[in-house]
Parts: C-alpha cells; structure tokens; sequence
C-alpha cells in the first residue's frame, strides 16, 4: 500500500474520531437576545448547554448597542433564542449578519423564534411613526405572561433536541418538569391576584398586557405619551388628573425607566411606586430564573394592591 | 487641482483604481464600556500627472461607555478621535512654473459626545489640520492650518429624528477667524432601520 495515502488516511480518520468525540461530549453553545430566554434555556439544557445573554436584563431592550464582541459571541452559537417579535430588531440584524453564522439563520434548526404560533397582542392595523415605536407583529413583550413561557420553552427543547438528539429525552424531562412547576405556580399567583380582579395601574411604558391578561388587572394608562416617545408635561398633567379622578395608586417601573418622572407623578397623587422587571436580574429577587421574576412581580404587586386595600378600608 | 493643471486619465491597469483597506478591532474594557481601535488608508491616482498618486492614511479609536439601566440608549458618553495624513504628488506643471512635488497634509479631529438626558446630547469637538509649504500659492492657501472649535446641543424628538445645534470657531492661517452657527435636521423614512454601534 502507498505510504503516503495511509498516512492521510490515519490523518482523516483521528481528525474524524476526534471531531465525533468532540461533538459528544460538547456542550451547546447557545446565545439569548435576552434574559427571560437565558433563564429558560437554562432550565432545559442546565449542564448539557453553554448560554450567553446579550442584552443586560436592566437595560432597554429595545435599544442594546450591537457591540461588535456580540459578533464573536454569535459566530460561535449552535443556536439562537430570540423573541421573533421585532422587540430586537434594531440591534439584533446587523449582528446576525455580521456573524456569518449559517446555522443561525432564518430556518435554520439554530434559530429559535419564541413568539412563532403565539397570536401577539395590539397587532397595530396601520403602521405610522406618528404613533410612536410600535412593532409591525403586536406587542413584543409577550413573556409577561407565564403560558407564553410555556410556549417558549416548547420551542427552545425542540431545537435543542434537534440539534443535540442523544439527549432528547433528557431535555423534554426538564420541559416536562418547567411546565409542570410553572402550571403549580399559575395557580397560586391567580389566587394571590384574585381580590385584586379589574384594578387600574399605571406603567411608564406598554410592556405589560400579557401580564395584565393573564392576573386580570389593568394597565393601560402610561407615563409615555407614545411607545418610546419620552414623557412630556402635558401628558404627565392627563395622566396626573386621570390617576386622581380614578384613584389609581400604583406606578410600575423598570430598572431603566425614569425613576425620577415616576416619582414626581407619585409625589402629586400619592400612588406607590413599584420596580416591575420583565427580566430576571433586572430587580434584587428575581436573579433565580423565570419562575422567581413572575413570583416577585406577582407577590410585589399583591402586597402593594393589599396595602392599598387595607388604607382605603381605614379611611376616617 | 492646488495650482496644478490636470490632465484626463484612463484606467490601463490595476493601478489606476483607488484602493481603501481598513481595520478595526474591538474590546470590552467592562461590561459598560467598549474601545475599537482602527486604521484605514486610501490610495489611487490623481489628474496632476500621468504617475501622480494621492496616499491618505490614519488612525482612529473610539470609546463608548452607556448605563447598565440605559432607557433608549440614555445616558451615554462616547469619545472619538482620528488622526489622518495624506501625501498628495503633483505632478509638474511647466505652464504655471511649479515643479513636481510632494504635498504633504495632516490633521486630527476629537470629539466626546455626553448623551446626559434622554433624549437630549451635548457635545464638543476639536479640529486641527496643517500642511508643508508648497511651490504653490494656491496650494498654501487652500491647505492652510486651520484649528476649529464646536460645541454642539442636539435633540431627538424620536427614535428616528435629529435636531443639532452647533457653533463653530475657526481661527485660520491666512484669512480672518470665522464663527458660524450651523442647524441640521435628520430624519429617517422607512423601515425600522438597525441602530448603529
């Protein structure tokens, strides 16, 4: 036999055992938009992934500086979690393009859309810049509500096993484990926001309709005068008149929100001023994961909405 | 061009395109702030003469830092400086009296922009360019060593809007110094396009 060709043979066959070690044994490099999906992602693929979130779960997602160490990071992934819901779209494009990553391309097994099969809320019927930053497909910020978890999850276990098929059953154990833990705590949350069924609040912005649906509370008075347009003091004015004439007495903000415009509103109509997240580790109490940010979100609501309840009830 | 006369030239080689490599690297100083380094260069011919080429060649860095809880971007502080030459040969020009040579130019600009409230930034920026002496009068006076200073104020009453104010001081090597107020509006139609880094 000539020498030479089995030389490049053993060459080809210990590269070929080596990368089949490799892959056996590697864990899934994945890369989430933001911190909702990291938390998920880790729930499922726990020691079996590797996940890297972009966006700081305290800074505007909207608006994350497409870093070009981003770049690295998904040129690297064996998969892509986003929301699919235009709440990225300003940053994440020109990184997936930069990335020349082919297996996370639009279709590719390696790109997760979350919101694909949800039916989004206020899908707007015209599209107008004359009302603010609104997003073609609805409203993006659909993790809010713990069925949409559910879905998201669903979606993230499928392309993990796609792509990592030896531990399949594995990964859909732990779907199956989530959904069951979360299903318990559905419940429990309903219960704890049951008293509280129609109550108007507040929010600096319209991130919470999902939330707002699913507890049966109500948020749709909002300290912008427009999606992403900063307040001005004719709109804070309708909003402070409104919040008196109807008693509203609770403003919610995120950790990148104008504290200082919530607390000027809660200092003429005396409402609470409460750090909502819809990410975990965006407040102190949520860095455990999903569960625990809607645990916090759902007990810091009920307890204000109690105290609330329990002054007006000690009214002279 | 510069007192020079030109001629028209055709392209005949690989020679005669204009080439303009550039490099840039980044790094995450911390979680907050990021530096990208870069060096560009352009070179191509030019119409002084039949071989007359024109070399630019510079540096850059740019330094950004934004909060951790930033709300559309705010606050942030960036601070930009580039640092370009450019050897420009003209050719001989026996109708005027100049001799061939070489023009060689250089300046540098800095600028730090403060994003302080949203959505609302301010900024100054510095300028400095300079040149050798020429055979040329022309050449002097349009290469002459200017130093400009500009603070600016800028508004964006959305995401897809702009609204600068500026002001400009010149001081300038062979005219009178120079103030000038510039107002620049920018405005995006279309889709949703990607932010820029």
């Amino acid at each position: 036999m000539n020498t030479k060709f089995l030389f490049i043979k053993m060459i080809l066959a210990v590269n070929l055992l080596s990368g089949l070690a490799m892959s056996s044994h590697a864990k899934l490099n994945v890369v989430a938009t933001t911190s909702d999906f990291g938390a998920i992602a880790r729930e499922i693929g726990d020691d079996l992934v590797q996940v890297n979130v972009l966006a700081k779960p305290t800074e505007d997602p909207h608006f994350v500086d497409p870093k070009p160490s981003y770049i690295v990071k998904l040129a690297k992934a064996d998969i892509l979690i986003e929301g699919g819901a235009e709440l990225e779209m300003g940053w994440l494009p020109p990184l997936i393009d930069g990335s020349r990553n082919a297996k996370i391309e639009l279709g590719k097994p390696g790109r997760v859309l979350c919101a694909e099969g949800l039916a989004l809320l206020e899908v707007p019927a015209t599209l107008d810049r004359s009302k603010g930053d609104i997003h073609a497909l609805g409203n993006p910020h659909f993790m809010t509500d713990p069925i949409n978890a559910c879905h998201a999850a669903e979606r993230i276990c499928d392309a993990f096993s796609a792509l990592d098929q030896e531990h399949s059953a594995t990964y859909r154990q732990r779907l199956d484990a989530f959904n069951k833990h979360l299903d318990e705590k559905l419940v429990a949350w309903k219960k704890q926001l049951e008293p509280f069924q129609g109550k108007r609040l507040v929010a600096y912005h319209n991130s919470w309709p999902y939330f707002a649906n699913r507890f049966g509370v109500k948020i749709d008075l909002f300290l912008e005068p427009k999606p992403g347009i900063p307040p001005t003091p004719a709109h804070l004015a309708e909003v402070i008149t409104t919040m008196k004439r109807e008693n509203i007495l609770i403003i919610i903000v995120e950790p990148y929100q104008n504290m200082k415009t919530a607390e000027t509103v809660s200092g003429k109509t005396g409402a609470t001023v409460l750090e909502f997240t819809q990410y975990p580790g965006g407040v102190q109490g949520t860095e455990g994961g999903y569960i625990e940010l809607i645990d916090y979100l759902v007990n810091t609501l009920a307890t204000a909405l109690s105290k609330e309840r329990s002054a007006e009830e000690h009214k002279p | 061009m510069y007192g020079h006369a030109t001629t028209s030239r055709a392209i005949k080689g690989m020679g005669d395109f204009l080439y303009v490599p550039r490099i840039a690297s980044s790094f995450d100083l911390t979680d907050l702030q990021t530096l990208v380094l870069g060096a560009s260069a352009a070179v191509g011919p030019n119409d002084t003469g039949n071989e007359a080429r024109t070399l630019i060649y510079g540096l850059d860095t740019f330094w950004k830092w934004k909060s951790s809880h930033a709300e559309g971007g705010w606050p942030f502080v960036t601070w930009q400086t580039e640092i370009l030459a450019r050897d420009f040969e003209a050719g001989v020009d026996e109708t005027a009296g100049l001799p061939s040579e070489t023009l060689h130019d250089w300046g540098l600009y800095s600028q730090v922009q403060w994003g302080f409230m949203h959505p609302w930034s301010a900024g100054l920026r510095g300028e400095y360019v300079t040149g050798n002496t020429s055979s040329s009068a022309e050449a002097n006076e349009e290469r002459a060593t200017t130093t400009r200073v500009s603070p600016n104020v800028t508004w964006y009453p959305s995401e897809f809007s702009k609204i600068r104010l500026q002001y400009n001081h010149d001081w300038r090597e062979y005219a009178q110094n120079a103030d000038a107020v510039w107002l620049q509006l920018e405005f995006m139609l279309g889709a949703h396009a990607a932010h820029k880094f």
